[in-house]
């Protein structure tokens, strides 16, 4: 062990010890030297005599450091400046080797980490792959009416999630959830928060140790005790990190009314018991804070769903535990119930893995992302094996040089395997950079606005644990090894068995130029495959962002209001009339307008209508879309009305009902008749209220851009009744949307804004202020993102394609000037010589270009689930890559065909 | 005039040997010895003699320190340790053990 250490040292330290030992080697002569000369030798021949004696100095001095340290790490140090000092003499080639490998490894392991993060890391729970989500298929037969569809609930029956949580013997723990979105107030500001009401459960199954306090006891699921609040870090941080926050109370104000608020008492204290660490946001990233629930059933007798995630037991599968659920579920409701066909051949019940469930949406593009950096990274080393192979010529002489005075085959290997792992190192450092760039890019482009109220469909699913980590750069670490390996085994074992005919002929064979020409073409076919991708991309995010979303996105502010008291929903109501009357009174304020719900917030209300002609009641057959509006809602929105007129101070309540239809519902279900002045029934039997249709709007893009317009109707809201015997939707289930149409800077007339909210409740608050671009631009968040990500991986793999295609020619030129000279001198002319060049980079560009092509039309089809509005085989997008393609490699081509062109025959035949 | 060849590892003995009854020497010294002990004056070439040195001393049984000879020269002078004259002791033994085992081959088997 000492002597290893002292060797070990040794290796690090060599200069010491030859000079240490030298001047050991100096004395022994010295000794040597004096004695034979005692003995009475010459002194010239005593000299020759004691270095006789001694032996060989360097033989000895390599014995020496064999002893001394290991012969192999003296070797590898040796080589390493060996290949330093190489790569040092060709600045070009090390540059655009490292950076051709840099660019491959870091979009690989950019991409990896995000891979690793999101789909391979387990959810940061206790033994999270137990984890399931319940979904259930429920046949139309059994929902509301009878005549519906069949439909399919992320959420159970509450009823039966009692049921199967008492008597499961499959599943561990069953836990619910609801959302609750309340407000509090913190330092005189009303504060919205989104949380959760869970089930007992809840805590236990998850297995996260709180940061603070404790999380529920099982006796605070049951009724008076459940007044307790456990807090999300962020929370927690609102309310100044305090460390005394345990034993506080906080109480939330909200709507009783609403579906949310209804979940849990509002206006009574509740106690914080616990803070839960930072990036704990389950189920959903909004959660800040979490309350009890008491089972109980809901007070208007309707069905009430809630999610549901259950731990399997040990050793069930997740269907078998289904299986069971069902069962139970048949039990609990009789046979009349289990004689009713399961929805659309799928089993009742559905259990999900909890990661598959939550990364599903994400999966299929990070594996077209990773089948493009994986290109990136075959173009790269592709790129590198055509360089390695153009220095081929430059290095053969020199290898045959080294065999020729000892250099084993092994050795050789061992020099040439040491640069290339060099340049792959070199290139998995820079790399490794690149990647934590990359995935800064990818955590920007993936960053929403981060609201619950408007969908899950733009939100990236873990984003926020995204990192490079420490298994990422080891993935960079083994790819670079392989990449340098790999590219520099082939290279190295051709030349280690240098011949004479090596020495003595030194002009690359065909064979070699074909290869060269071969990798190339490939280069330029992969490429070709990316661009088409990325072109793909890109025109269907171009096509997206173009669609006319039916309303006027441009100077519209959109905002929610948080206010401190509890508020029923007519109180809400007035409260926004009132509030929307004084907007218009601030300077840059054109119009403002308030609704239950804006374009893009994903809240769906579909309920029937009935039209009444010719005293022949009718249901329509498509329930539409409902959306309740103020007065001058869609003149602020700047929906055009087509036919008929909007809503005016008239339309009031009291006053006599009016309705406007969109286009879609005007096509759809007046398509034989002017629907202007038809009257349709709105409201359930016995309390119907007969609204006349006095407008037809266009057509809104109410839940995405990609999504085709459903039939949808208006009303004006002040007409809204709010008598629970109608049984109508809530107004407002997620706040009072405003929307402010300005003329100018947003900023200072957000600040009046705010003034006016403050004189109408002291503690308001704006929330959720965003442009409706911004919103517009959130729900683009992920089309936009794969658009960039492969355009520029493509555009990594097009310039890498470009520099292969360059270096071949210039290569090619530079092998062929006598030959060129000749002709020349023979009487070619310039044109002559750059078309000879020019058709030859042509003949290479085109070849690639059809195999990419070729290639590209038989794996675009996996993109179809990410396009919109285009065909994978969208032949503008191929032209147009195949064209643009063909214009850069020409020009790539062009410099060295000049090169060619502007030789001097004299030169030429002089230079060999 | 044959060169004996020395059996790997012997050489490390023979030197500390030579250290434990001669007490410090150099390396021209010990090189000296040798040829003395073995009748034969070209036995090794004297460098052959550094590596075992490095690796004795790496093996702290032996320690070097610069000094002056007799004639007013700078060497290098080599000292057994007490670990070394430990080591000593088990590698005769080693030997000895070894050594029998093939001179009753030699002798028994021929």
């Amino acid at each position: 062990m000492k002597r290893f250490l002292a060797r070990l040292i040794n290796v690090l330290r060599p200069d010491r010890a030859d000079a240490e030992l030298a001047r050991e080697m100096a004395s022994h002569l010295a000794l040597l030297e004096d004695d034979f000369r005692r003995r009475g030798v010459a002194p010239e021949e005593a000299r020759a005599a004691a270095q006789r004696a001694l032996g060989s100095a360097a033989h000895a001095r390599d014995l020496h450091r064999d002893a001394r340290s290991f012969p192999w790490c003296d070797d590898l140090r040796r080589d390493v400046q060996y290949a330093f000092r190489t790569l040092h003499r060709a600045p070009g080639f090390t540059t655009v080797v490292v950076i051709t490998l840099a660019l491959g490894i870091g979009a690989n392991t950019a991409i990896f980490s995000v891979v690793h993060s999101v789909l391979i890391r387990p959810l940061p729970y206790k033994n999270s792959a137990r984890l399931v989500r319940a979904w259930e298929n429920v046949p139309g037969a059994e929902i509301g009416n009878g005549k519906g569809p069949d439909r399919r609930y992320g959420a159970m029956d509450a009823t039966d999630l009692l049921a199967v949580s008492a008597r499961s013997r499959t599943i561990a723990t069953l836990a619910s959830f609801g959302l609750v979105r309340l407000t509090t107030t913190v330092g005189g500001d009303a504060t919205r928060m989104d949380g959760f009401s869970v089930s007992a459960g809840f805590f236990p199954m998850l297995g996260v140790a709180p940061l603070l306090g404790r999380t529920f006891t099982p006796e605070e699921s049951t009724a008076g005790y459940e007044h307790v609040l456990v807090l999300g870090y962020d929370a927690w941080e609102r309310f100044g990190r305090d460390v005394n926050m345990l034993g506080r109370t906080v109480t939330f104000s909200g709507n009783p009314m609403g579906p949310f608020g209804g979940a849990v008492a509002v206006d009574v204290p509740y106690t914080v018991v616990g803070v839960m660490p930072a990036g704990f946001r389950f189920p959903y990233d909004n959660a800040q804070f979490w309350v009890p629930r008491v089972p109980a059933a809901p007070p208007d007798g309707r069905p009430a769903r809630r999610e549901t995630v259950a731990r399997l037991a040990d050793g069930v599968t997740s269907a078998a535990a289904a299986a069971e659920m069902e069962a139970i579920r048949r039990d609990l409701h009789g046979a009349t119930s289990a004689s009713a066909p399961a929805a659309g051949g799928r089993p009742r019940y559905e259990l999900i893995p909890l990661q598959n469930e939550l990364t599903g949406p994400v999966k299929p593009a990070l594996l077209v992302l990773t089948a493009a950096v994986g290109l990136v990274l075959l173009i790269s080393c592709v790129n590198v094996a055509n360089l390695l192979l153009a220095r081929t010529a430059s290095r053969r002489r020199e290898i045959a040089v080294r065999a020729a005075i000892g250099a084993g085959p092994g050795r050789l290997i061992r020099q040439l395997l040491t640069e290339s792992v060099l340049l792959a190192g070199l290139g998995g450092v820079i790399g490794a950079a690149l990647a934590f760039a990359g995935v800064r890019l990818f955590r920007l482009l993936a960053t929403t606005l981060g609201r619950s109220d408007l969908g899950l469909a733009s939100v990236f699913p873990r984003l926020s644990e995204v990192s490079v980590d420490a298994a990422a750069l080891e993935y960079a670490l083994v790819l670079s090894l392989a990449t340098g390996i790999v590219f520099g085994l082939a290279p190295a074992l051709r030349h280690s068995r240098p011949s004479h005919e090596h020495i003595l002929r030194d002009t690359a064979g065909s064979a070699r130029t074909g290869l060269r020409n071969g990798l190339v073409v490939l280069e330029i076919a992969l490429a070709i495959v990316l661009l088409v991708g990325a072109g793909l991309l890109i025109n269907s995010f171009i096509k997206l962002a173009t669609v006319d979303p039916g309303f006027e996105a441009s100077h519209l502010l959109t905002f929610q209001i948080a206010q401190a008291t509890s508020q029923r929903q007519e109180e809400q109501r007035a409260f926004a009339e009132t509030f929307v009357e004084r907007l218009r009174a601030v300077p840059d304020v054109q119009s403002a307008a308030y609704a239950r719900q804006l374009p893009l917030v994903q809240l769906q209300d579909s309920i029937s209508l009935t039209l009444r002609r010719d005293g022949v009641d009718q249901v329509l057959a498509q329930a539409p879309d409902i959306r309740f509006v103020s007065r001058d809602y869609l003149r602020t929105m700047g929906v055009r009305i087509i036919s008929g007129r909007g809503f005016t101070e008239d339309d009031g309540a009291g006053r006599p009902g009016v309705v406007v239809i969109n286009e879609a519902l005007a096509r759809g279900s007046f398509a034989d008749m002017n629907p202007l002045g038809q009257i349709v029934l709105f409201g359930p039997p016995g309390h119907r209220m007969p609204l006349e249709i006095v407008g037809v709007a266009g057509n809104v893009r109410q839940f995405g851009l990609d999504r085709a317009p459903e039939p949808q109707y208006f009303m004006d809201i002040r007409q809204v009744p709010t008598d629970p015997v109608f049984r109508g939707p809530p107004l407002f289930p997620v706040g009072v949307y405003y929307t402010v149409r300005t003329t100018s800077n947003i900023g200072t007339t957000l600040g009046g804004i705010r003034t006016i909210a403050r004189q109408l409740d002291p503690h308001a608050t704006l929330s959720d202020v965003a442009t409706m671009e911004e919103i517009v631009s959130n729900s683009m968040t992920r089309p936009r993102m794969y658009a960039v990500l492969v355009g520029v991986f493509a555009a990594v793999a097009c310039a890498l394609a470009v520099i292969g295609l360059y270096g071949v020619m210039a290569y090619s030129v530079a092998q062929r000037t006598r030959e060129i000279g000749v002709r020349v001198a023979l009487g070619a002319e310039r044109r002559d010589v750059m078309r000879l060049i020019l058709r030859r980079s042509l003949a290479l560009t085109t070849v690639g270009i059809a195999i990419g092509i070729s290639g590209a039309a038989g794996v675009t089809r996996y993109l179809e689930s990410f396009l919109f509005g285009l065909r994978p085989l969208d032949p503008a997008t191929f032209t147009a890559v195949a064209g643009t393609f063909a214009a850069v490699a020409t020009l790539a081509s062009y410099l060295p065909a000049r090169r060619a062109a502007s030789v001097d025959p004299l030169v030429a035949l002089r230079c060999e | 005039m044959d060169r004996i060849e020395i059996l790997q590892g012997t050489l490390d003995l023979i030197v500390l040997r030579a250290l434990a009854t001669m007490g410090p020497q150099h390396a021209y010294g010990l090189a000296a010895r040798l040829e003395q002990i073995a009748d034969h004056p070209l036995m090794l070439n004297q460098g052959t003699l550094y590596p075992a040195l490095v690796r004795l001393e790496q093996n702290g049984w032996i320690k070097g320190s610069w000094q002056k000879t007799e004639n007013n020269r700078d060497a290098k002078y080599y000292a057994i340790t007490k670990t070394g004259a430990r080591a000593l002791d088990t590698q005769t033994d080693r030997w000895h053990r070894f050594a029998g085992l093939v001179n009753k081959l030699l002798v028994n088997e021929p």
